[in-house]
C-alpha cells in the first residue's frame, strides 16, 4: 500500500510542477486518487490485505507490473506536458525543425524497451499463471478440505466432506490447511469470489470447477457471486470464517449435531425460493448431492470429478511455490 | 398467438416512474421535433437533401448526428446508475432492479453500438473518400443502406422505453442467463434485434470502406502514401469483415434459442454457454480496435497538422496499427480467464494481450515525437490530443494487469474493470472522434467551431472523467463487484459519490459542447471556412473547398508524395499539370435504403413481439426492394461535366 502511494506522489510531484499551467486539473484528480487510497485504511482495500498465499502472490505481481510500466508511463507524462510547452508556436520559428521525422535508434528504443518489459512480465505471466491457477492443490504438507459449493438464485450451499453437514451463506475455513473447493451452479453462470483470500472462478450449470487456496490468518471475509444474474444478484454474498483447526472441529461437531437435515425436498425449496437467505446450517446432505445437480444438466460425459474444458490436467505443486509467494 | 404477438397494454411503461418519464421525455421530443420539421416546412428538403442521399458526406453528417442523439441517452442512463450507486447503500436507492438492470445493459448496448459506431463510421465517411482522392465511396447505394440499418437499429432501443422493456442481461447478453428460462419478456429480443441489424450495417460498412480504400485511391497515392487515418480505416473496416459475422452468428444462435427453443447455449439439453461468451469476444475484442484504431488515425492527423510537422515514424505506425489489427485477433480469451481454463491456456492469451500494448506504446512514442521540434498550435483537438496520451497510458497500464490471469482473479466482473475499459473508451476512442469532430467539422459544414467553448469542454469532460473513474478503480481494490443496484459496504459509498461528482463535469462538458455548436453556428460567419484550409493542412481533404462539392474534387489529384497538400504547399514551382477534361459520374438519390431500413425496423420489431405475419412481410418487402434495386437498368448515373477546372489549379496555386 505504501508502495503504491509512494509511486503516484512520485509521479504527480515533477507532473505538476512543469507544466501546471496546463494541467491543474489531472493533476488535483490524480492527488485526489492518492489522497483517497491513503484515506482508506489497507483492511477497505481487501484485494491489498490479502490473507491466503494464494490472494499474497496475485497482490504482489500486481505491484511488480505497475512497477515496471512506470519505466513507460513516466517519460510520456513528463513528454506529453514538456513538448508541447517547449514547442508551443511563438514567435519566430527557434526549434522547430520540420524535417525531423525519423531517427533509427529513436525508434528502436520506443520498440524495444515496451518489448523487454512485457517480454518480462510476459515471463513472469507464465510463470505465476501455473503457480497460482486456481487448479493446482496449494502448496501444504496437509490433506486439503475438500469442500463442493453450489450456487442457487441467489444464494450459495456448501456441503462439508464426508457428509458431515452443509450450510448455506455461510463458509467455515480451518487456518493453515489447502482447501480444493468444487463449483457448479443450479441456476445461471455465476462466478465465486472471496476478496483477499481467493480469486475468482465461474460456477457453471452440468460443469465443475475449482478453486484451491490456503487461509493463513483467522479471520472474516465476504465471499460473493461477482457474475451479474439479474434479481438479487446483489445480495448473493456470504460471510467466510476461516477458525483455527480446534474450532473447525467445533463446529463440524456442532454442525453433525446439529439435527436438521438437508433433505432433497429441502433442496429443491432452496433452489426455487428466487431470494437470499440468511444462514442455515443442515447436519446431513443427501449424498451425491452435488453430483446430481451436475447430472440435472448433463446426462452424458461429465463424470465426478471430470472438468470443462476437459483439457485441464491436474497440475502438480510447483516445488518452488512456497506458500505466501514472495514478492 | 394472437395478432399482435405478445404485444398488449401492459407493455408501456407503468412499472417505473422513472421509466415512465424517460419514456415521456422521448415521446415528447419525437413529436416536438416532428412538429417542428412540420411548421418550418422541411420536409422537403429533408427528402430531398438527407433521407434520399447517397453522398457520402451528407451520410457522414447523418451518422454523426446519430451519434450525438445516442451519446444524450446512453449519459443519461449513465448519469442514472452514477446516482442509483452514490444512494444506494443499504437501500433501494431511487430504482428498482427490474429498472437499474435495463439501464446498465442499455448504456452500454448504446455506447458501443449506437454512439461510438456511428461516430466512427460517420468520421470515416467524411473523411476518407476526401483523403484518397475519391468521387465518393465504393458502393454507394450499399453505404445509404448501412446508415438506414444503423439507424433502424438504434430506433428499436429507443422504442424499447416506451413499449415493453429493455435487455436486463447486460450489454454482452450471457447466456444462460439471456436466455428464456431467466430472462422472458421482449428485453433480450430488442437486445438481439438491434444488434443484428445494425451489425448487419457494420459489416456492410466494412466492405465499403475496405473495397473504397484499395480501388478508390488516386493516381500516385501508394499504400504507404496514405495518410494515417486512411490507414487505421483500412485496418478497422478488415476488423469489421472479419469480426462482426461472430457477433452476428452468435446472436442469431441466441434467437434460435429464445424464439424457436434451440438448445445452443442453454443450461442443459446439451447447450453450452461458452460457445456463447468465444463467439461473442471473437467479435468483441477486435470491435475494441474497431472503436480505437480510427481514433488513432485522428490523433495522427492532428498532432501532425498542429505540430506542423510530418508524423514522426510514419512507417512505425502503418505497422504497428496492422499488427494490432492482426493480434486483436488473438486474445479473444482474456475476457473469460475465470471459466476455467487450463494455465497453458490462460497464460498463453494473457501474453497476447500483453504484446498488443508493444504497438500501442510505439504509437504514443511517435506522437510525442512528432511534437519534438514542432512548431505546436494549441487547438481544441490538440488538447483532446494530449488529454488522451496523458490518461489513455494509465488505461493500457490498467489493461496490462487484468492480463495476467493470476491478477484478473481479482478484478474480473469488478469495478475496476469498468474504470479500465472506460480508460480505453472515453480517452482512448471518444476523445478522438471528439478531436476529429473540431478537426474535420470546417471541412463537412464550412465553418470552424467556437474555440472557448471547445476547450471548456475539453477541462470539463476530461476533469470529470478522472473524477468519475479513479475511484472506480480503488474500488475494485476494495472488491466491488460491477452491476451493483444496491450494495451493504459503508466505504464503498464515499468514493461512489465522488464518481457522481464526475458524471455531473461530465455532464457540464456535453452543455459546453452544445452551446459550442450553437455559438459557431451564431458566429459562422466570422468562422467561415473560405480556403477550404483551415488549419493549413497536410493531406487532400484540406485541397477542396470546405464544404466540399457534391463529387469532391473537380480534377482528381494525382498524388506524388505522403501529405500530398503539404508537399505541395512546400514544393516551389509546383505546377499541376492539365490532364484530359473530367467527366463526373455521380449515383443518383434513392429513397430506398430509407425503406429498406424502415422494413428492417419493422421486421426486428415483429420478430421481438412475435407478430409473424409483419415479420414475414417486413422480410419479402426488403427482398423485393432488394430485387428491384438489382433490375434497375438505368445504372443510375448523373453526369456532370467540369468546364472551369481553371478555378481549382488557382486555389491550389496561391495557397
Amino acid at each position: 500500500m505504501k508502495l503504491i502511494i509512494r509511486m503516484m506522489a512520485g509521479v504527480s510531484g515533477p507532473w505538476t510542477a512543469i507544466s501546471a499551467r496546463h494541467c491543474v486539473p489531472q493533476a488535483l484528480s490524480l492527488l485526489l486518487v492518492s489522497l483517497m487510497l491513503a484515506g482508506c485504511s489497507t483492511s477497505n482495500l481487501a484485494i491489498l490485505s490479502p490473507a491466503s498465499g494464494f490472494a499474497t502472490g496475485q497482490r504482489d505481481l500486481i505491484y511488480f507490473a505497475i512497477g515496471l510500466m512506470l519505466i513507460v508511463l513516466i517519460p510520456v507524462w513528463l513528454l506529453a506536458f514538456w513538448f508541447p510547452f517547449r514547442y508551443r508556436e511563438r514567435e519566430g520559428t527557434r526549434g522547430h525543425h520540420p524535417e525531423w521525422t525519423t531517427l533509427p535508434w529513436v525508434e528502436a528504443v520506443v520498440w524495444t524497451v515496451p518489448a523487454i518489459i512485457v517480454a518480462i512480465i510476459g515471463y513472469t505471466v507464465w510463470l505465476e499463471t501455473h503457480r497460482l491457477d486456481p487448479y493446482a492443490p496449494a502448496p501444504s504438507q496437509g490433506t486439503a478440505v475438500q469442500i463442493d459449493a453450489i450456487s442457487l438464485d441467489w444464494k450459495w450451499v456448501f456441503l462439508y466432506p464426508d457428509g458431515r453437514g452443509a450450510t448455506v451463506n455461510e463458509l467455515v475455513l480451518p487456518v493453515g490447511r489447502p482447501i480444493e473447493l468444487h463449483l457448479t451452479s443450479d441456476t445461471a453462470m455465476t462466478s465465486l469470489f472471496i476478496p483477499g483470500l481467493a480469486g475468482q472462478i465461474y460456477a457453471m450449470a452440468g460443469m465443475e470447477t475449482e478453486l484451491n487456496f490456503q487461509p493463513e490468518r483467522a479471520g472474516m471475509h465476504i465471499g460473493r457471486n461477482t457474475q451479474y444474474t439479474g434479481g438479487s444478484f446483489p445480495d448473493q454474498q456470504f460471510t467466510v470464517k476461516v477458525v483455527s483447526p480446534e474450532d473447525y472441529r467445533t463446529f463440524l461437531d456442532r454442525l453433525s449435531r446439529n439435527g436438521s437435515s438437508l433433505s432433497e425436498a429441502d433442496y429443491y425449496e432452496l433452489k426455487m425460493n428466487r431470494h437470499t437467505s440468511p444462514v442455515r446450517e443442515y447436519s446431513t446432505y443427501p449424498n451425491e448431492l452435488f453430483q446430481s445437480v451436475i447430472d440435472t444438466y448433463c446426462s452424458s460425459n461429465c463424470g465426478r470429478r471430470q472438468t470443462e474444458p476437459g483439457s485441464h490436467a491436474p497440475q502438480g505443486a510447483n516445488p518452488e511455490g512456497t506458500a505466501g509467494g514472495k514478492a | 398467438m394472437t395478432f399482435l404477438g405478445r404485444l398488449g397494454i401492459d407493455s408501456l411503461p407503468f412499472y417505473s416512474p422513472v421509466a415512465f418519464a424517460g419514456a415521456a421525455t422521448e415521446v415528447l421530443a419525437a413529436l416536438m421535433i416532428l412538429a417542428l420539421v412540420t411548421w418550418k416546412g422541411w420536409w422537403k428538403p429533408l427528402f430531398r437533401d438527407w433521407i434520399a442521399t447517397v453522398d457520402h458526406k451528407k451520410i457522414g453528417i447523418m451518422y454523426l448526428f446519430l451519434a450525438g442523439v445516442m451519446l444524450l441517452r446512453g449519459f443519461a442512463d449513465a448519469m442514472l446508475m452514477r446516482l442509483q450507486q452514490a444512494m444506494a447503500l443499504n437501500s433501494d436507492g431511487y430504482l428498482p432492479p427490474e429498472h437499474f438492470n435495463q439501464i446498465f445493459s442499455a448504456h452500454g448496448t448504446i455506447m458501443i453500438f449506437f454512439m461510438a459506431m456511428p461516430f466512427l463510421t460517420g468520421l470515416i465517411n467524411i473523411v476518407v473518400p476526401l483523403q484518397i482522392g475519391a468521387r465518393d465511396v465504393a458502393f454507394p447505394f450499399l453505404n445509404a443502406v448501412s446508415f438506414w440499418l444503423t439507424g433502424a437499429g438504434a430506433a428499436l432501443v429507443l422504442l424499447s422505453l416506451v413499449i415493453g422493456k429493455f435487455s436486463t442481461a447486460g450489454w454482452t447478453a450471457y447466456p444462460p442467463f439471456s436466455e428464456n428460462s431467466f430472462t422472458p419478456g421482449p428485453g433480450v429480443d430488442y437486445w438481439i434485434w438491434a444488434v443484428l441489424v445494425a451489425g448487419a450495417g457494420s459489416t456492410m460498412t466494412g466492405i465499403n470502406v475496405l473495397v473504397t480504400i484499395l480501388m478508390r485511391r488516386a493516381p500516385g497515392m501508394s499504400l504507404m502514401r496514405m495518410p494515417l487515418f486512411t490507414w487505421t480505416a483500412l485496418v478497422t473496416s478488415i476488423l469489421m469483415v472479419f469480426a462482426f459475422p461472430a457477433l452476428t452468428t452468435s446472436s442469431a444462435m441466441l434467437a434460435l434459442d429464445r424464439t424457436l427453443g434451440f438448445h445452443f447455449f442453454t443450461n442443459g439439453d446439451g447447450g453450452n454457454m461458452m460457445n456463447y461468451a468465444n463467439l461473442f469476444w471473437i467479435w468483441g475484442h477486435p470491435e475494441v480496435y474497431i472503436l480505437i484504431l480510427p481514433a488513432f488515425g485522428i490523433y495522427s492527423e492532428v498532432v501532425a497538422t498542429f505540430s506542423d510537422k510530418r508524423l514522426f515514424g510514419y512507417t512505425s505506425l502503418v505497422f504497428a496499427t496492422a499488427v494490432i489489427g492482426v493480434l486483436s485477433f488473438t486474445v479473444w480469451l482474456h475476457h473469460f480467464f475465470t471459466m476455467g481454463a487450463s494455465a497453458n491456456v490462460n497464460a498463453v492469451f494473457g501474453i497476447a494481450t500483453m504484446i498488443i500494448a508493444v504497438p500501442t506504446g510505439v504509437k504514443v512514442f511517435d506522437w510525442l515525437f512528432t511534437m519534438y521540434r514542432g512548431s505546436i498550435r494549441l487547438t481544441t483537438p490538440m488538447y483532446w490530443t494530449i488529454g488522451f496520451m496523458v490518461t489513455f497510458v494509465i488505461g493500457g497500464a490498467t489493461g496490462v494487469l487484468l492480463a495476467i490471469p493470476p491478477v484478473d482473479f481479482l478484478m474480473h466482473n469488478s469495478v475496476f474493470l469498468v474504470a479500465h475499459f472506460h480508460n480505453m473508451l472515453i480517452p482512448g476512442a471518444l476523445f478522438g472522434f471528439f478531436a476529429g469532430f473540431s478537426y474535420w467539422f470546417p471541412k463537412a459544414f464550412g465553418y470552424r467551431l467556437d474555440e472557448t467553448w471547445g476547450k471548456r469542454a475539453f477541462w470539463a469532460w476530461i476533469t470529470g472523467f478522472y473524477i468519475a473513474f479513479m475511484p472506480l478503480y480503488a474500488l475494485g481494490f476494495m472488491g466491488m463487484p460491477r452491476r451493483m443496484e444496491h450494495y451493504d459496504v459503508a466505504g464503498w459509498q464515499p468514493l461512489l459519490i465522488t464518481a457522481a461528482i464526475g458524471a455531473v463535469f461530465i455532464l457540464a462538458g456535453i452543455a459546453c459542447q452544445i452551446v459550442q455548436l450553437y455559438v459557431s453556428w451564431k458566429n459562422r460567419e466570422s468562422l467561415c471556412d473560405t480556403t477550404g484550409d483551415p488549419w493549413d493542412g497536410r493531406t487532400l481533404e484540406w485541397m477542396t473547398s470546405s464544404p466540399p462539392k457534391p463529387w469532391n474534387f473537380d480534377r482528381i489529384p494525382t498524388v506524388h508524395s505522403l501529405d500530398e497538400f503539404a508537399w505541395r504547399k512546400e514544393t516551389a514551382g509546383f505546377v499541376d499539370e492539365p490532364g484530359a477534361p473530367d467527366v463526373i459520374a455521380l449515383p443518383k438519390d434513392s429513397l430506398l435504403p430509407m425503406a429498406i431500413g424502415a422494413s428492417a425496423f419493422i421486421f426486428g420489431f415483429a420478430m421481438i413481439w412475435h407478430i409473424w405475419w409483419l415479420a414475414i412481410m417486413a422480410l419479402l418487402t426488403i427482398l423485393a426492394m432488394l430485387t428491384a434495386t438489382g433490375f434497375t437498368r438505368d445504372s443510375g448515373l448523373r453526369i456532370i461535366r467540369i468546364e472551369n477546372r481553371d478555378a481549382a489549379r488557382a486555389e491550389v496555386a496561391s495557397s
